[in-house]
């Protein structure tokens, strides 16, 4: 199964303090950015400082994702120096091909890790969106393609609003496209912090789009993003007696399983399978299905 | 981080940010054969003083340096972050002006 | 010369019999000393009395100190609920300086960075011991660095008061500052432009002193109401211009931490507390005015809201947060023993299920009834906690004296759940580790630690480690907490003390539980 990538905060690159408070948000990975949240005369410095706190400070559970900067400005330089610390992802911004997914993918494979590294380009223009099925199938290392909405938004021309509909068509070429080539779809931030409605809302809405998870700005909006794409007990519930249903239903050479009176075909056992297995991996109570 | 060699320091350069759990790193040249002097300020200098130095100098040895002037301003960072800085301090102090 | 031949207490500390004309019984366990049946409370000296027509005020401090008889050597006792707003005890030492005294001996409740001036009676002979919560800032380097000849006296809340009603601390004259007055002695906290709540640190001050000053800088028609301290104790009121920085005394509003790892670590409590046995209706809680505490407070109430739960009473320092929980209906009443904020003041004037108590009545463990034992839950902090879950709030890592006891070790004692919050690592240093400094509270009244990094229940309360498995809360041991901060920290060096005691760490039943001594002159 596809590691799991509720959220993922980003955290400034050149600041220690942030950084060390990567592990304790709760968060389902790190961003460690090299790119927008550091300035130019500082890149040197947050590059050192990510890569000496990938070498030592234990992550734990959380996914160490470092993004770079643009392959066209300074992003191998980043490469080279992060790669050798092993983390455990790439963020590529601006990506708009197969060939700068496979750049890095190069740049990783020559690095001789002893782990895997995966790739999550950050996909944020026009042309990025209309080659994304290229770019998730750029590489086995790509694991999931990433929305950037701040960016898209200002190449297509359009405002940013709280509802989103200028970004709805980009997200949703972006779901088609991870899905079609076997990958996670992940969104973008919800900017505005204080917002927490309107961060709840927008995130049912991306979790209803097909996306596996979305980024956050600030450690507060971990929470919200969890709890909408944390299965309820009786989401759990329902699942397991759907997996028993079509267990009898195997058993007994039916091909026919009904759970509260509806007809349980394989999508919705396979959506069932998925939640069992979230629930799994973050100790969930898991009930014995009912009679 | 580069090979052991001996090099000189012959600029003064900075790396580090003046808030708390970071340390400001000054390079600074000093003659030669006069050794490596490190000055450390760190309201936990009793506690750390020594792992701080050690750090510091680990960094330094690590590039070879001889003769050099360091002063350490720390609010209270961690190992990694101290290393970073030097390094960070010592790559500027090198590559400026080359 | 001070005695350092001793004896290991239940702490594990070596601690002296004999110091500074004190004798001394090693800390046994959290209630292994009761008080002796043959030994009576004791009280002032009667003869201050009023006849019709006479006055209790008088026009300035110094005939206030003078028509109370102050001599050499007397012990003069001060209350803390000003905080780093007190005027009063810099002004009543600064006269007492003025006036030639010597060798006198300070009892404050606590002492802040703004009582700084003391250094100086200090080193001028004005003042030679303190008897006191603790002292922060300047005083409290002072103290560590070996200031004083004499070793400070530090006391728990309730073990001042017990220390006062048994006599091992004799109160000569208690300067009362009082934010609303009357000519004849009553005294509140609630009214006036020093307004701080509650007087509950001064009412065993008043009761037992031999000579009571209340020091006011607002007066209201005879008899003030609500009488906190009584006519029946004070016998000279003096009224000043200005008696505390209203801005210093309480925070306008105390603003709920946005860090969101201080927030992990108010909700793991928050879950800790709903997995317990404790949490059930008519539960009774302490909670504090720190960022974490707050934040539990507000979780707190918003479990119970959800669960149907409602409480008892919340108590100790007192905060909106709080009294929101009153105002909600999810606690019937609040005991107060100190108003961190405006409106917990406000609310101790107007609700009548909103009431002050003294702080015998709060923790003193020799009571027939102390309140701190009627507590299901305790949440504080620490600035050290150790592998055997000893706390210490009273230092720094590095040894130098910084914080009171306040009600701590009085609390962790008498909750049924006594629970640490803090983070594993503050700056760089970090929290849990093999030794603390010294012992404020002992382990064994310590049940779990809450920390950013996990959480640890002391091994001694295997019924709380059951019931906290059996709700899934995830559980490490506190060797695996003391690793992880060491790993991230590296091990700090550890602080060099000479042989000079410089504080006794006293535990509320008055035994002692721990010694202070002076930090190694250039550490």
């Amino acid at each position: 199964m596809a590691r799991l990538r509720r959220s993922r905060i980003y955290l400034p690159g050149n600041r220690p303090r942030m950084i060390q408070k990567g592990p304790l948000l709760g968060a389902d990975a790190v961003i460690l950015d090299l790119e927008d949240s550091v300035s130019p005369e500082q890149k040197d410095a947050a590059r050192f400082l990510v890569t000496n706190a990938i070498k030592s400070l234990n992550f734990g559970e959380t996914e160490v994702m470092v993004r770079i900067n643009p392959l066209s400005t300074c992003g191998l330089e980043d490469l080279a120096a992060v790669l050798p610390a092993g983390p455990d992802a790439i963020v590529v911004p601006k990506s708009e091909n197969r060939e700068g997914v496979q750049t890095v993918e190069k740049a990783i494979l020559q690095s001789n890790l002893s782990k895997r590294v995966a790739i999550l380009p950050l996909i944020e223009s026009a042309k990025g969106i209309l080659n994304a099925y290229e770019i998730a199938g750029a590489s086995t290392l790509v694991e999931a393609i990433t929305f950037g909405g701040e960016d898209f938004t200002q190449d297509i021309g359009a405002t940013r609003t709280r509802e989103g509909r200028e970004i709805f068509l980009g997200r949703s070429m972006l779901v088609i496209a991870a899905k079609a080539a076997g990958v996670q779809a992940l969104d973008t931030v919800f900017s505005d912090f204080n917002d927490e409605e309107g961060l709840r809302n927008d995130t049912l809405a991306i979790k209803q789009m097909g996306f596996d998870g979305r980024a956050a700005i600030h450690p507060s909006q971990i929470e919200i993003i969890h709890d909408i794409y944390t299965p309820t007990d009786a989401e759990i519930r329902h699942a397991v007696n759907v997996i028993r249903a079509s267990e009898i239903a195997r058993g007994k050479g039916s091909g026919v399983a009904v759970v509260n009176g509806k007809m349980i075909d394989k999508p919705i056992i396979e959506r069932a399978e998925k939640i069992i297995r979230i629930a799994e991996r973050l100790d969930l109570p898991i009930p014995e299905p009912e009679e | 981080m580069a090979a052991p060699r001996t090099v000189r320091i012959l600029r003064e350069a900075k790396a580090g940010l003046d808030e708390r759990g970071d340390v400001l790193v000054c390079l600074s040249p000093a003659a030669e054969n006069s050794g490596i002097q490190i000055a450390i300020e760190s309201t936990l200098k009793s506690l750390f003083g020594d792992q701080i130095r050690a750090s510091v100098l680990g960094v330094i040895e690590g590039y070879g340096l001889k003769d050099l002037k360091l002063t350490v301003r720390d609010q209270g960072a961690l190992d990694y972050a101290i290393r970073a800085r030097v390094q960070t301090a010592i790559e500027r102090a090198l590559k400026e002006g080359e | 010369m001070p005695d350092t031949n001793g004896v290991v207490n239940a702490a594990g500390r070596k601690v002296p019999l004999e110091i500074d004309g004190r004798r001394y019984r090693p800390y046994a366990g959290a209630f292994a000393e009761p008080p002796k049946e043959d030994k009576r409370r004791v009280g002032p000296r009667l003869g201050t009395i009023l006849h019709p027509g006479d006055e209790c005020m008088v026009p300035t401090l110094r005939e206030a100190i003078e028509r109370i008889e102050l001599k050499d050597g007397m012990t003069v006792s001060f209350h803390h609920h000003f905080r780093e707003g007190d005027k009063v005890l810099n002004m009543v030492m600064a006269e007492i300086a003025a006036m030639g005294f010597r060798n006198m001996t300070i009892a404050p409740s606590s002492l802040y960075s703004v009582h700084e001036p003391l250094i100086d009676h200090i080193k001028n002979g004005v003042v030679t011991c303190i008897e006191g919560g603790s002292a922060r800032g300047k005083v409290g380097r002072a103290v560590s660095r070996g200031l004083m000849d004499r070793p400070m006296v530090i006391r728990s809340h309730g073990g001042r008061v017990r220390a006062i009603e048994r006599g091992d601390l004799h109160i000569d004259a208690a300067f009362i500052g009082a934010p609303c007055a009357d000519t004849i002695g009553n005294c509140n906290g609630v009214k006036g432009p020093s307004a701080c709540g509650p007087l509950s640190y001064a009412l065993a001050d008043a009761i037992y002193s031999e000579k009571t000053v209340a020091v006011t800088d607002y007066m209201e028609e005879t008899p003030v109401i609500p009488i906190s301290i009584s006519q029946e104790f004070v016998g000279t009121i003096v009224r000043v211009d200005n008696i505390g920085d209203p801005s210093k005394i309480v925070s306008n509003t105390l603003r709920l931490t946005r860090d969101t790892v201080n927030l992990n670590i108010a909700k793991n409590a928050v879950r800790v507390i709903e997995a317990s046995e404790v949490f059930r209706n008519g539960i009774r809680f302490q909670t504090g005015a720190g960022g974490i505490s707050l934040a539990v407070t507000k979780f707190l109430g918003e479990r119970m809201k959800k669960r149907g739960i409602v409480g008892s009473f919340g108590m100790g320092g007192t905060t909106e947060s709080m009294v929101k929980l009153l105002e909600e209906g999810i606690i019937h009443k609040i005991l107060t023993v100190q108003a961190f904020d405006q409106y917990a003041i406000q609310s101790l004037l107007k609700d009548v299920n909103h009431i002050e108590i003294g702080a015998g009545f709060y923790a003193n463990p020799h009571n027939r009834g102390t309140a701190v034992n009627l507590l299901d839950v305790v949440i504080l902090g620490a600035t050290e906690i150790d592998i055997h879950f000893n706390v210490n709030v009273n230092t720094h890592s590095d040894g130098i004296l910084q914080y009171p006891t306040g009600g701590h070790s009085d609390t962790a004692a008498g909750a049924k759940l006594t629970v640490i919050t803090t983070p594993l690592i503050r700056g760089r240093i970090p929290v849990v580790v093999d030794d603390v400094v010294v012992v404020s509270t002992p382990g064994e009244s310590v049940d779990v630690l809450v920390t950013d990094y996990g959480i640890s229940v002391n091994p001694r309360r295997q019924d709380l480690i059951e019931q906290l498995k059996a709700a899934r809360v995830p559980l490490k041991t506190i060797e695996e907490l003391r690793n992880l901060a060491y790993s991230i920290t590296g091990r700090p060096k550890k602080p060099e003390f000479t042989d000079k005691i410089v504080a006794l760490i006293e535990y509320r039943d008055g035994t002692l539980i721990d010694v202070l001594r002076e930090v190694t002159p250039g550490r």
